[in-house]
C-alpha cells in the first residue's frame, strides 16, 4: 500500500503529517533559537559557468608588490577571491608568499577605495563624475598643451612601462618612477664597479659565510621573500654543518635577529669597517685576487683605527675578516636603505671590492637584475620640484606613488606640487597626494584587470583579473589607451590597439615562438607568467674606475636616527591594511602605532620609560612618540620605523604615528639619493605617558626553555640512542588509555632553525580562518585574536669580562599544540571542544558557551575568545572564507590544523579512489611559509616528512615536562659555538 | 530590656514572642530607605548584566590570559560565605552546641540568600549566558550531553544541591516559628500567607515528635554538604593544571576558609540587627564569644595553608610553582596578596583577647577586614595565578572594568534585598529552640502573670 503511494510519487496522510512537522519544526527552530536570523540564500538564476558552489577556482596572477613583484595564485571561490598563494611554478618565489601579499586581499576590499572617478568643481569640491566625463576632463586639460607635463608612477615595468613611455612622448610629458626604496647607491655602485648601473640578484644561496652591512634582505630589503627562500636554503643544516651568517647593523632587525653573530654599528660607519676588513686582508695576504688600488690610504684603516672608528673590537674585525677570507664560498651584501648614508655608494663599492679580491664576485648576477634598477635618480624628483615651485609644471599624472608622504619634507613637496595647474591622481585611496588633486581616477585592483610586471629580468609574470571589479571600475590601463588616440599633440605616436588587453597581448607575442599565440597566451596566463629560471648566469667582471672616496664626518654629539623600512608597510604604501596594522612589529611586537627605540642605558640616562612620548627633534622637524626600549642597538641611534604617520590615505592609515622622514635634511647623499641617516636628533621627554600597545608583554623566557637551541658542536655528538632516553615520552608510566588514531593522526613540526618571523603565516591565518582584527585598543586589552602567534624572547646574556649584554633572540611560532592529553578538552562541560579521531582538538563554536575554562587550562595560552561581535567593514566581509564560521560573540576559537582543507583533500582523494598523500594537506601557515620552517602531515604514517622530522635529534615539544603530548613538534635552533 | 535576667520565666516566654512579633510590624521609613538604596544599586548591577548580554563579554576586564576575573571570585566568595549558615545550623545542631541557638536562623538565611548570589556568578560570567541551561543533563532535542569530567559541572551539581538542602533545612526549621506568628498576626493577607506557610502546624507533641526527629535527619544530611560543596567548588582550581591551582591541599583549605568568610559574616550581619531590633537578650556575648573562636581556628587553618603553600612551592622544585609564589608575593598583585595575608592570617588572631571579642565595634570591624580578606583570597588564587602561567610570552594582566565592579556591587545588593525581606516577614529568631533553652516556667507562676 505504502509502496504504492510512492510509486505514484503521492503522498500518504501519515507521510504528509511527519513532513508537515518536520518543516515547521525546522522554520520553528530556525527562526526562534537562533540568536542572528540567518540570511537567505539565493540561487543562480542562470549560473555562471565555471562556478561551481562551494569549489574554489585558482587563477594564477601577479600583485606589483613592494619591491620585486610577487607571482601568486588567488583562490576564489563564488566570484570573489578569499585567499593569496605563492605561485609555486615561479622560480623566485617556489610558492612561497610574503605578509604583505597575502594581504593584498585587504587592499582588494578595502572600505575606503575611492569607487568612481572625482573631479574638482568650482567651489574647490571634490565631486564624483562619471568616467567618460573624467577621460573628457583630462583629454581636455592635455589638449591645452600645457607646459612640462610630468607624469609620476612607482617602478612600473612590462606592457604598462611601455605604453606610459608612449603616452609621455605623446603629451611631451618627463616621466619618475620614483620609489622611496630605490637603492640607487647600490646601482650606482655597480656602475663604478662593474660597469653596470643595475641591481643585481645576489646568489646567497650557496655560500657559507654571509655578510651582511645593514642589509635586512628577510624584511624588505631588494626582493624579501626569494632571499628568505634563499637563505632558508644557505643557512639550513647541512650534514654536520651549517654556514654562517653575519649581520652588521646599528639596531636589531628581524634579519639581524636570524645572524649567528650581530655586530651593532652606527649608521654610516660601514664604510670604515669594510675598509678595515679589506685591510686586515690585505696586510695578511688572505687576500685570493689581488687587490685594485682604488683606495688612497687603505692601510690608514688598521685594526685600531678602524675599532676606534666603528666601535667594533679589533678580535671582531679580525675574526669576520679571517672567517671571510678563508671561507671556500662567501659573500658581502649592504645598501640597506637606512644603514649608510652620505657615503652609501662608496660603501657598496668597498663590498664590492671586498667581493672581489676575496674571489666572490662571481655570486653577483646582472643577467638576473631587478627591474628596479630602471627607477628613475631622485635628482629627478628633486628638479621635478625645482620647476614646479617656479610654476613652470601645468600638469601632473600621478599613479602608484605617493610622494606627498614619502619624499622628505624639506624637500618641499607638496608645496611645489599645490602650484602646479592641473594634477591628476589614478590612485584608488585617498592618499596625501591623491588629497591635493583635481581630478581622480581611480584605478583598479591588480585583481581585477589586465597586465603583467617584470620584478627581475626576464622573469615575466601576467596579471589577469581573478574577479569582477568590485564597483564596475576601468583600470588606469585602459583610460590611457582610451585616451591615446584622442589628444592632437604628436599625431605620429598612437597606438593601434582599441584596449589594454590587446596592447599586452600585442607586447607578448614576440614571445610566443613557434607555438600559435592563443595557445602560448593561455599557457602563461594560466601558469601565471613566463618564469626564467635565475641559477644561469655569467659573473661580472670587476673593473672600477673610480677611487672610494672616504671622509671622515664631523663628530656630532646628537643621536643617529635609524629610519628602518617597516616589513608590514613597506615604504607606508600598505599602511590602510588592518592585517598589518594588526600583524605585531616582529621585535616589539607593537601594532597600530609608531614607537622609537631607544637604547636601555641611554633612556635610564635620561630616565624615559616604555610608553613615554618623546620628543624627537633634528635640525629640520620635530615628532612625538611613544620610547620603546631595547638593549639590542647602539647607545649612539635611536630608530624609527617607517609606514606611518599618514595624514590621509583611510580609516587605518591616517592619523596613527608619526613619519620619521620629516625630521630628513633636504640634503641628498653623495650620489644623489635620499639620504636616510642625514638627521642628527635630540630627544626630550614631553612629560606625557601611554600604554605601550603590544602583544606580548614579557620577553623573558625565564629559564623555562620555550624556544630551545642546540649547539652545532652538540648536534654532532648527539646520537639516536641519546635521542631515545629523553625525547621518548613517559607513555609507560600512562594512567590513561592511549587514544586509537585509525587512519591519520595530523601532526606539525617547526624549524626554529629555518623560520625567521616574517610574520606572513600569521597573516595568512587571517585571511585563511576569518580571523577579526580588533583594533588598538584592544588589543592594549589583551584581545588580540591570532591563532598563530609569532612570540620573540629577548634574553639578556650579561658578559662579565666585557661588561656588554648580548641579546638573544628567539622567536618562535606559537600555536595551538594539538595536545594528545589536551588539558582544554576535560574541562570543557558541554563537549564544545574535544578530541576527533584523527588527533585533532576540535573547536564546536555553536556548542560552546565561553565558560573559558579551556583557555584557562592551556598550558600554553593558544585559545582565542571572541569579547564582542567583530565586524568587517563593507567590502571587507565578501573576502571571508565561506569554509570557515564566522565567530559570534561570547565563544572560543582557537587553530584547528585548517581542518577544512584536510577535509577537502580527503574528498579529493575518495573521489578520485585513492589514499592522501603525504604533503597533499597544506596548512594556510605552512603555505604562507617562504621558508619551508612549517612541515605538516600525517603522524601515522610512518613514511611521512612530518613523522621523520618529529623524531629528529633536534626535536622537542614545547613544556614537555606537563606530559600535554603535543603533536607540535619543534627543531631547535642550531646555534654555532662561541668563541 | 537590661533587666531581662529578672524576668520570670514566663515573661521570658512573652518576652521572646513580642521580640519576634516586633520585628514584623509595618516597616519604619528608615527601613524603606535602606531598601530604596538598596534596590537602586541592584537596577545599576542589573543594567550592567544587560549591557553586558547585549555588547559582549569584551566589557568586563577580561585580558588574555586572565580569562576568569571578579565574576568566579564572587562566586566562589559567597559561596564560601553560604557555608557557616548550614556548619551553625546543622553541624553544631549535632554537636548540641547551645551557641548556635539564637544565631542560627539568620545564619541559614544568609546561606540560603548567598547560595542564590552565588549561583549567579557562573551564569553571568559565561560567553553566551543565554545558553547556560546547556550544562544541565536532561534528555533534550539537541540529542547533545553534557561532560561528566568537566569540574563545571560538578560544581553545577554541587551548588544546585546545597542551594536545595539549605533551602529546605531553612524552610522546615521555621516551620513552628511560622505557626506562632500565624496565630499572632492580625490581617487576611497577612494571615493566609503565615497559615500556608505553617502547612497546618498545630504543634501536637505528635507532631513535635517527627519534627524532631525530621530536624536531625535534615542535620545530618546538610552536614556532609559542608565538606563536599566547597571541596567541589575547589576542585575547579585544583583539577586544572594551572601553578597555582593545581595543589591538593586546596579542598580542606577552601572549605575552612568558607567556614571563616561565612563566621565574619554572620557577625557582620547579627552586630547591627542585634542593635536595630534590640536583640541584646537572644544574641549575647556568648554567641560572640563562640563564633570568634571559631574564626580563630579556621583563620589558623587558613593562614597555615597560606604558608603550606609557599613551602610546597620552595619543597617540591617545581618552577612553575615557585615562579608563582613569588610572584604573588612581590609582583603586580602583591598589594592584594599582602592584604589577604593580613586580613586572614593576623587580624583574627586579636579575637584572642577577650576584650577585642567583647568590644563589638572592634569585632564588627575585624569581620569586615576578614570579608575582604577573604574576598581578596579567591582573587588572589584565581587572577594571579592565572596571569602567570607557563608560557612567558603570554603573560598578562588584568583589571576589573566599571561593568564588573557595578555587577558585583549589584550582587551585594542582590543579597541585601533579600535578608531586608527576611527581617520584616519571617523569624529571625528561633522562638521554639531559644524556648528550648529558657527555663520552663511553673505552673504557679502561670498563675500569678494571670493575676
Amino acid at each position: 500500500m505504502e509502496s504504492d503511494n510512492k510509486k505514484n510519487g503521492t503522498l500518504n496522510r501519515r507521510d504528509f503529517l511527519k513532513a508537515l512537522t518536520a518543516i515547521s519544526g525546522a522554520a520553528v527552530i530556525s527562526s526562534g533559537c537562533t540568536p542572528e536570523p540567518l540570511d537567505k540564500l539565493v540561487s543562480y538564476a542562470v549560473p555562471p559557468e565555471n562556478v561551481i558552489p562551494g569549489l574554489a577556482n585558482y587563477y594564477s596572477t601577479a600583485i606589483p608588490n613592494s619591491p620585486a613583484g610577487s607571482s601568486i595564485v588567488v583562490k576564489v571561490r563564488e566570484g570573489r577571491a578569499i585567499k593569496v598563494e605563492g605561485n609555486s611554478l615561479d622560480p623566485i618565489s617556489e610558492g612561497a608568499s610574503s605578509a604583505e601579499d597575502q594581504a593584498t586581499l585587504q587592499t582588494l576590499y578595502d572600505p575606503d577605495r575611492i569607487k568612481q572617478p572625482l573631479s574638482k568643481n568650482n567651489r574647490n569640491n571634490l565631486t564624483a563624475v562619471t568616467f567618460v566625463a573624467a577621460s573628457d576632463i583630462l583629454v581636455n586639460k592635455i589638449n591645452e598643451n600645457p607646459k612640462n607635463p610630468y607624469i609620476i608612477t612607482n617602478n612600473t615595468t612590462g606592457s604598462y612601462d611601455k605604453l606610459l613611455d608612449s603616452f609621455a612622448n605623446k603629451i611631451s610629458a618627463k616621466r619618475i618612477k620614483f620609489e622611496t626604496f630605490s637603492y640607487e647607491s647600490i646601482r650606482k655602485a655597480n656602475e663604478i664597479s662593474y660597469g653596470k648601473a643595475l641591481i643585481p640578484t645576489y646568489h646567497i644561496e650557496d655560500v657559507d659565510y654571509l655578510i651582511s652591512f645593514g642589509a635586512d634582505f628577510l624584511e624588505t630589503w631588494l626582493s624579501p621573500t626569494e632571499y628568505s627562500k634563499k637563505f632558508s636554503k644557505m643557512h639550513s643544516l647541512k650534514g654536520k654543518n651549517k654556514s654562517k651568517f653575519v649581520q652588521v647593523e646599528p639596531k636589531l632587525t628581524l634579519t639581524g635577529s636570524k645572524a649567528d653573530e650581530w655586530v651593532p654599528i652606527s649608521p654610516n660607519k660601514n664604510l670604515s669597517l669594510v675598509l678595515g676588513i679589506i685591510n686586515y686582508i690585505k696586510q695578511n695576504k688572505l687576500n685570493r685576487n689581488s687587490i685594485p688600488n682604488i683606495v688612497d690610504n687603505l692601510s690608514y684603516f688598521s685594526l685600531a683605527k678602524t675599532s676606534e672608528l666603528t666601535g667594533v673590537a679589533e678580535d671582531s674585525i679580525s675574526k669576520i675578516a679571517k672567517e671571510f677570507a678563508s671561507s671556500k664560498s662567501a659573500l658581502a651584501i649592504g645598501g640597506g636603505i637606512a644603514s649608510d648614508g652620505s657615503d652609501s655608494r662608496d660603501t657598496i663599492v668597498a663590498i664590492n671590492l671586498l667581493n672581489e679580491i676575496t674571489g666572490n664576485s662571481d655570486k653577483i648576477d646582472f643577467d638576473n637584475f631587478l627591474s628596479l634598477s630602471n627607477c628613475s635618480d631622485f635628482k629627478e624628483m628633486t628638479d621635478f620640484i625645482e620647476k614646479a615651485k617656479n610654476g613652470d609644471v601645468d600638469l601632473v599624472i600621478v599613479h602608484g606613488a605617493n610622494p606627498a608622504y614619502n619624499v622628505p619634507k624639506t624637500f618641499g613637496f607638496s608645496e611645489a606640487f599645490e602650484k602646479i595647474d592641473f594634477k591628476v591622481s589614478f590612485s584608488n585611496l585617498d592618499d596625501e597626494t591623491t588629497k591635493m588633486c583635481d581630478l581622480v581616477i581611480p584605478d583598479l585592483h591588480p585583481f581585477e584587470k589586465w597586465g603583467d610586471y617584470e620584478g627581475v629580468n626576464g622573469n615575466l609574470m601576467v596579471i589577469q583579473p581573478v574577479m569582477k571589479p568590485l564597483y564596475d571600475g576601468i583600470s588606469s590601463e585602459e583610460v590611457l589607451v582610451g585616451l591615446f588616440n584622442r589628444i592632437q599633440s604628436n599625431p605620429d605616436i598612437e597606438i593601434s590597439q582599441k584596449s589594454f588587453y590587446d596592447y599586452l597581448q600585442n607586447s607578448w607575442k614576440v614571445l610566443s615562438g613557434s607555438e600559435s599565440f592563443e595557445t602560448f597566451w593561455n599557457k602563461v596566463v594560466k601558469d601565471g607568467g613566463l618564469f626564467k629560471n635565475n641559477s644561469n648566469y655569467s659573473s661580472p667582471k670587476f673593473i672600477a674606475n673610480n677611487k672610494i672616496k672616504f671622509e671622515i664626518d664631523s663628530t656630532e654629539d646628537r643621536l643617529n636616527l635609524y629610519i628602518t623600512p617597516s616589513y608590514r608597510f613597506y615604504d607606508g604604501r600598505s599602511s590602510n591594511n588592518s592585517w598589518l596594522q594588526e600583524l605585531p612589529d616582529l621585535l616589539t611586537t607593537a601594532v597600530w602605532d609608531s614607537w622609537i627605540e631607544i637604547n636601555t642605558k641611554l633612556a635610564n640616562k635620561l630616565e624615559i620609560e616604555e610608553g613615554d612620548i618623546v620628543q624627537i627633534e633634528s635640525d629640520f622637524g620635530k615628532i612625538q612618540t611613544q620610547a620603546y626600549l631595547t638593549s639590542a642597538m647602539r647607545p649612539d641611534t635611536v630608530s624609527i620605523s617607517l609606514g606611518q604617520g599618514h595624514t590621509a590615505m583611510g580609516r587605518y592609515a591616517s592619523n596613527r604615528g608619526v613619519n620619521p622622514l620629516d625630521l630628513l635634511s633636504p640634503v641628498t647623499s653623495s650620489d644623489g639619493s635620499i639620504d636616510f641617516t642625514s638627521a642628527k636628533v635630540s630627544i626630550s621627554k614631553t612629560g606625557k605617558s601611554e600604554k605601550f600597545v603590544k602583544v606580548q608583554h614579557s620577553f623573558s623566557q625565564e629559564n623555562r626553555d620555550i624556544a630551545q637551541t642546540i649547539a652545532l658542536s652538540a648536534l654532532a655528538d648527539h646520537n639516536e640512542d641519546h635521542h631515545d632516553d629523553h625525547h621518548g615520552g613517559h607513555k609507560e608510566y600512562d594512567m590513561y588509555r592511549e587514544y586509537d588514531y585509525f587512519v591519520h593522526k595530523w601532526g606539525m613540526n617547526i624549524d626554529l632553525d629555518k623560520c625567521t618571523g616574517c610574520g606572513a603565516c600569521v597573516v595568512a591565518c587571517y585571511a585563511e580562518n576569518n580571523i577579526p582584527v580588533v583594533g588598538k585598543e584592544q588589543v592594549g586589552n589583551g584581545r588580540h585574536m591570532s591563532w598563530l602567534k609569532l612570540e620573540r624572547f629577548q634574553d639578556e646574556i650579561k658578559d662579565e669580562l666585557l661588561d656588554t649584554v648580548r641579546v638573544d633572540t628567539r622567536i618562535i611560532p606559537q600555536l595551538c599544540q594539538h595536545c594528545e592529553n589536551a588539558p582544554c578538552e576535560p574541562v570543557c562541560p558541554v563537549f564544545a571542544t574535544y578530541h576527533n579521531p584523527e588527533g585533532i582538538n576540535m573547536m564546536v563554536y555553536s556548542r560552546c558557551v565561553g565558560t573559558r575554562y579551556c583557555s584557562n587550562n592551556c598550558s600554553y595560552k593558544v585559545r582565542r575568545f571572541n569579547w564582542f561581535k567583530y565586524e568587517w567593514p563593507e567590502p571587507l566581509n565578501l573576502q571571508l572564507n565561506p569554509d570557515v564560521t564566522v565567530r559570534s560573540k561570547g565563544v572560543m576559537e582557537k587553530c584547528n590544523f585548517c581542518y577544512h582543507r584536510i577535509v577537502e583533500a580527503k574528498d579529493l582523494a575518495k573521489d578520485e579512489k585513492r589514499k592522501l598523500n603525504d604533503g597533499e594537506v597544506l596548512t594556510a601557515c605552512q603555505q604562507a611559509c617562504s621558508c619551508d620552517a612549517i612541515e605538516f602531515g600525517d603522524l601515522n604514517d610512518p613514511k611521512s616528512k612530518v613523522t621523520k622530522l618529529s623524531k629528529d635529534k633536534r626535536s622537542y615539544a614545547l613544556l614537555e615536562e606537563l606530559n600535554t603530548r603535543p603533536s607540535v613538534s619543534y627543531l631547535k635552533k642550531i646555534e654555532w659555538d662561541k668563541g | 530590656m537590661s533587666d531581662f535576667n529578672s524576668l520570670t520565666a514566663s515573661q521570658k516566654y512573652s518576652h521572646l514572642n513580642n521580640t519576634v512579633m516586633n520585628m514584623l510590624t509595618k516597616p519604619s521609613w528608615g527601613w524603606w530607605t535602606i531598601f530604596a538604596v538598596d534596590m537602586l544599586f541592584l537596577a545599576f548591577g542589573i543594567y550592567c548584566f544587560i549591557y553586558q548580554i547585549y555588547t559582549g563579554l569584551g566589557v568586563a576586564g577580561y585580558s588574555h590570559p586572565v580569562l576568569w576575573g571578579v565574576y568566579i571570585t564572587n562566586f566562589v566568595f559567597w559561596v564560601g560565605i553560604a557555608h557557616s549558615g548550614t556548619l551553625i545550623s546543622a553541624v553544631l545542631f549535632l554537636f548540641r552546641a547551645r551557641f548556635r541557638m539564637s544565631i542560627y536562623r539568620i545564619a541559614e538565611a544568609m546561606t540560603v540568600f548567598a547560595v542564590a548570589t552565588a549561583g549567579l556568578f557562573p551564569i553571568i560570567h559565561l560567553g553566551r549566558p543565554w545558553n547556560f541551561y546547556w550544562l544541565l543533563p536532561y534528555p533534550n532535542q539537541r540529542g547533545l550531553w553534557v561532560n561528566f569530567d568537566s569540574p563545571l559541572l560538578w560544581d553545577v551539581f554541587a551548588v544546585s544541591t546545597y542551594a536545595t538542602i539549605s533551602s529546605v533545612f531553612f524552610f522546615i526549621g521555621m516551620i513552628p516559628d511560622i505557626a506562632a506568628i500565624r496565630d499572632t498576626v492580625v490581617g487576611k493577607v497577612k494571615k493566609t500567607f503565615y497559615s500556608v506557610a505553617s502547612l497546618g502546624w498545630k504543634g501536637s507533641s505528635w507532631e513535635w515528635g517527627h519534627y524532631t526527629r525530621a530536624y536531625f535527619y535534615f542535620a545530618c544530611f546538610a552536614t556532609p554538604l559542608v565538606i563536599s560543596v566547597h571541596s567541589v567548588v575547589s576542585w575547579d582550581f585544583a583539577m586544572a593544571n594551572t601553578p597555582g591551582w593545581h595543589t591538593t591541599i586546596f579542598p580542606p583549605y577552601f572549605v575552612a576558609g568558607a567556614i571563616f568568610s561565612g563566621l565574619a559574616m554572620v557577625i557582620t550581619l547579627c552586630i547591627p540587627l542585634r542593635s536595630i531590633f534590640k536583640l541584646e537578650d537572644y544574641i549575647t556575648m556568648e554567641n560572640f564569644n563562640g563564633m570568634s573562636k571559631m574564626i580563630i581556628l579556621t583563620s589558623s587553618i587558613v593562614f597555615y595553608a597560606y604558608l603550606t603553600e609557599f613551602f610546597i612551592a620552595w619543597y617540591s622544585g617545581n618552577k612553575y610553582e615557585y615562579d608563582q609564589f613569588l610572584y604573588r608575593a612581590n609582583g603586580d598583585y602583591a598589594l592584594f596578596y599582602w592584604i589577604m595575608m593580613v586580613c586572614n592570617g593576623i587580624v583574627p588572631h586579636f579575637l584572642w583577647w577577650k576584650k577585642i571579642r567583647e568590644n563589638l565595634k572592634i569585632l564588627f570591624i575585624i569581620s569586615l577586614l576578614i570579608n575582604i580578606g577573604m574576598w581578596f583570597e579567591r582573587f588572589n588564587i584565581i587572577v594571579i595565578s592565572l596571569a602567570k602561567e607557563f608560557e612567558p610570552g603570554s603573560w598578562g594582566l588584568y583589571k576589573p572594568s566599571w561593568v564588573e565592579l557595578g555587577i558585583t556591587v549589584g550582587s551585594f545588593a542582590w543579597f541585601f534585598m533579600f535578608f531586608l525581606i527576611f527581617v520584616r516577614t519571617l523569624p529571625a529568631l528561633s522562638i521554639a529552640e531559644i524556648k528550648e533553652i529558657l527555663p520552663v516556667p511553673k505552673k504557679k507562676e502561670e498563675g500569678s502573670t494571670d493575676e
